[in-house]
């Protein structure tokens, strides 16, 4: 996957929740991805600060989340993958086994810096 | 004062977006698309060269290099219609690249579309172009670990073929090994060897194609 135009993209999805939201900027963002992903954190955080200067996005902290591996065994239900390899086999049984999580990257959350409102009673 | 705003966004749905665009339009002409991805120099040209004879009058070719038109001339060569894309840099087709290209073929009347991705077998994985089935094409001679390193292109893949399996009395290669640890990641994976210059198992895996496309 290409940090860049990743990067770009959050900027983009991050410009319009801060109109939306009548935003300063933002404050933090947090990304999720899972284990077998082809986005490198550190050059993604590394290009969405080359590209924040002046914008939305300028100064604020980038956090990751890693995705718990998992596999969904037709016997067993949902499992939590043990293995650093990225096998489709079921930790319990052995049996043949889905990947739930490998490849997402998403933007998960963005914390906003928004204007106090005014406490009731005051001018 | 903070506010925090859930999104599960999913990122890059910009390719996204216009491979699925692009996938409406190659199934409206009826069109079978297959992205071939794997290493430089694993043999996807020679595969596509291989497979000519059988392909004459129903397909075309997309063939992506980051530099020159030598494969799209050797496809030409082998008597299919192709067109080149060189990506100024990009280490992989995008499906832009890939809408523009298809743009100056004829492909009305045509069966199968491949598409050659750039060698590399990391990010092409990692990008939708259109196609029905991305294909990994690893070669004997590249380290029978490549399946089991590579697990996205694996998984991704609907198919893998094993190719210069000629080659196999010269190098270090458990191809048992190499076909069970790429289904151990995907166990829906089907597993053709092929040698593009004995022509030993083009049949089959052109075979398994046809069966592919008339489902589709």
């Amino acid at each position: 996957m290409h940090e860049m135009t990743v990067a770009e993209e959050v900027l983009a999805s991050v410009a319009r929740e801060v109109r939306r939201n009548g935003a300063r900027k933002a404050i933090s963002i947090t990304l999720c991805r899972g284990r077998y992903g082809c986005v490198n954190p550190a050059s993604l955080t590394f290009c969405i600060g080359a590209i924040a200067e002046d914008t939305v996005l300028d100064g604020a902290e980038v956090k990751f989340r890693e995705l718990e591996p998992g596999v969904l065994c037709p016997n067993c239900g949902p499992v939590a993958a043990v293995s650093e390899d990225a096998v489709a086999v079921c930790p319990h049984c052995a049996g043949p086994a889905e990947a739930l999580t490998g490849t997402e990257l998403f933007l998960e959350m963005v914390e906003l810096d928004v204007e106090e409102d005014c406490p009731p009673g005051e001018a | 004062m903070s506010k925090k705003i859930v999104l599960r966004e999913k990122l890059s749905a910009k390719n996204e977006a216009v491979a699925a665009e692009l996938g409406v339009a190659f199934r409206q002409l009826g069109l079978f698309v297959v992205d071939l991805i794997g290493s430089p120099g694993a043999g996807k040209t020679r595969l596509l060269e291989a497979m000519a004879p059988r392909l004459r009058g129903h397909a075309a070719v997309i063939e992506g290099d980051i530099q020159t038109d030598r494969d799209t001339r050797r496809i030409e060569k082998a008597g299919l219609p192709a067109c080149q894309i060189n990506t100024q840099g990009a280490c992989h087709l995008d499906a832009a690249m890939v809408r523009d290209a298809a743009a100056t073929l004829t492909l009305d009347g045509l069966r199968y579309l491949f598409i050659e991705n750039v060698g590399n077998l990391v990010c092409p994985a990692g990008f939708a172009l259109g196609e029905h089935m991305k294909v990994a094409v690893v070669s004997v001679t590249e380290g029978d670990d490549k399946p089991a390193k590579y697990p996205a292109a694996i998984r991704r893949s609907a198919a893998m073929v094993l190719t210069k399996t000629d080659l196999l009395p010269h190098v270090d290669c458990d191809v048992a090994r190499m076909e069970r640890e790429a289904k151990e990641i995907n166990p829906e994976l089907a597993v053709f060897q092929v040698s593009a210059g004995t022509g030993a198992g083009i049949g089959p895996w052109m075979d398994w194609l046809d069966a592919m496309a008339a489902r589709s």
